[in-house]
């Protein structure tokens, strides 16, 4: 999996979360924090979809692992470190 | 002596029907022919105070069996054909004897070579009174086996009072089943007892039978309402439709309640350890309710139901008195009070804890159920790394339709019914919801 396709599954899985056209969704876009988009039971779910959309994609990942978790930096803070945690996990 | 008020009232009715079974039915004058039949063979074959084991279905025989067992002082200890686990209950329970019918209703006479002596079943010998023991499932751990001064509940029905025509719903080892046919024997009833039960059969039967009273759970009521059952039997000899033992769907209620408006619907209240007591509904449609009664006392400590009884048991054999010091039981109901009236929510096991915040899967599925297509939905808890726990569902739909058009219709729906952490993060699309052989959902 390329960045690319990542960033892809990352902004169509948070545009169908919130539901809004009126919010731009892009790679900058914050998920975590004060900024962000969603809160943390929407970033739950986030995550939950984003999860089943790999799946559909025959690769079977668990995003919240303990060294997710336990990073100085989340990868959850955007939508790119999300993509990047991604890549880096598929690969 | 202790049933001679019920033996009476049979000889009163000799010719009425008395029970519906196997597509015939048997008058009084047959159950008190087998009645007279086993109370000989238990006297031949058993001491007055010995614990005797029953698994059967309800049928004339069982039925006769079960007063025969009251009347000789017995401790009568019920099993159902859905028992999975009676070679266990068998020695918690110190069974001496067990009577064990096969599905045509012929049965076998065991010698089990156990000999009961705990100090509970001491206890009530000593009052010289008989005894039933049921067994508690509790959603953790062994099951209990709580043992019961049969007396208590006869007291209730020396007052004769009306019957409707009845299905019988519970399993034979249920204690509101056996509270529903002890009422129903007392004032010389009718108890239908459907070969299957499921929907269909169940809508035959009352049609055929003219039931007026059906006694059963949320879930059946659902299964009754998707399968539109009623569609192809009349069950308009229906009068009231008595739920328990599970929470019930406000959107299940209000559904029922729209659909046939001139049967009661009552809500009853009943836990093996105290009896079952009298509820009052504030409506038809509401999920209100008094309960309690002479024989009960109630109070509410931190939202948890406790209740006093005089009926309650003497003790588990297999376990610590479930009692505190003064006598108070608590139930495990969260429940919500407005004046006399209160309102279950839940039960405290089935409380999903989402980041510290309580989540009742009742509330959520009363509103998934009002969905367009969505027929039925389980909702349970799943682990999350970083909630503890989140909210899952399993959906039934009507018809087919794609699992990422119904996750967003969900949400959609639930933005402004639900607080967000109590909207379903897992949705699953399942063909049938899973319902133990009792019609309670299974969740998870």
């Amino acid at each position: 999996m390329n960045k690319e396709e990542a960033l892809q599954i990352v902004i169509d899985a948070v545009k169908e979360y919130i539901d809004d056209d009126s919010t731009t969704i892009n790679k900058e876009t914050i998920l975590l924090g004060n900024n962000a988009v969603v809160d943390s039971i929407g970033l739950v779910n986030l995550i939950v979809d984003i999860e089943g959309a790999l799946s559909e994609k025959d690769l079977e990942i668990t995003l919240t692992s303990e060294d997710a978790m336990s990073r100085r930096k989340s990868p959850f803070r955007s939508v790119e470190t999300l993509s990047d945690y991604i890549v880096e996990l598929a690969n | 002596m202790y049933i001679d008020f019920i033996i009476e009232r049979f000889k009163e009715s000799l010719d009425n029907e008395a029970v519906i079974w196997n597509n015939s039915v048997y008058d009084y004058r047959h159950l008190l022919e087998r009645y007279r039949f086993w109370l000989d063979f238990l006297k031949e074959n058993t001491a007055s105070g010995s614990v005797v084991a029953v698994r059967a279905d309800y049928n004339p025989d069982s039925i006769s069996l079960m007063l025969a067992l009251i009347e000789n002082g017995n401790i009568f200890v019920p099993f159902s054909f859905a028992n999975k686990d009676i070679e266990e209950k068998i020695q918690s329970a110190e069974v001496e004897h067990y009577i064990k019918f096969d599905k045509a209703g012929d049965f076998e006479f065991i010698d089990t070579n156990i000999k009961a002596s705990h100090q509970l079943i001491e206890e009530l010998r000593s009052r010289k009174h008989p005894g039933v023991i049921v067994f508690s499932s509790g959603s953790t751990g062994k099951p209990k086996a709580a043992l019961h001064d049969y007396t208590h509940l006869l007291n209730k029905f020396k007052v004769k009072r009306a019957t409707l025509r009845t299905v019988t719903f519970l399993l034979f080892d249920h204690w509101g089943g056996i509270n529903t046919l002890l009422y129903i024997l007392s004032n010389t009833g009718v108890i239908g007892v459907p070969d299957v039960r499921s929907p269909e059969e169940v809508c035959e039967f009352i049609e055929k039978h003219k039931i007026e009273l059906l006694p059963t759970t949320p879930t059946f009521i659902n299964l009754i309402l998707i399968s539109k059952a009623y569609h192809k039997y009349d069950i308009s000899s229906l009068k009231v439709v008595s739920y328990g033992t599970e929470m019930m769907p406000e959107s299940t209620l209000k559904a029922f309640n729209k659909l046939f408006p001139n049967i009661t619907l009552k809500q009853t209240y009943g836990l093996t350890e105290l009896g079952v007591m009298r509820t009052k509904s504030e409506s038809n449609d509401s999920l209100w309710v008094k309960v309690g009664g002479e024989d009960y006392e109630t109070k509410v400590v931190d939202n948890i139901l406790y209740i006093k009884a005089k009926t309650s048991i003497l003790g588990y054999l297999n376990a610590a008195s479930p009692f505190d010091e003064e006598g108070w039981y608590n139930t495990g109901d969260r429940v919500e009070q407005k004046g006399e009236y209160i309102r279950f929510l839940g039960r405290e096991n089935d409380i999903i804890n989402v980041g510290g915040q309580k989540v009742f899967p009742a509330e959520v599925e009363s509103v998934l159920m009002q969905i367009e297509n969505i027929n039925e939905a389980t909702v349970f808890g799943k682990a999350n790394p970083i909630m503890g726990n989140v909210v899952a569902a399993k959906i039934i739909l009507d018809k087919e339709e794609p699992l990422n058009k119904l996750k967003s219709k969900i949400r959609k729906f639930c933005k402004d019914k639900l607080e967000a952490y109590k909207v379903p993060v897992h949705v699953e699309i399942v063909k049938e919801t899973e319902v133990s052989e009792r019609f309670k959902k299974v969740r998870g």
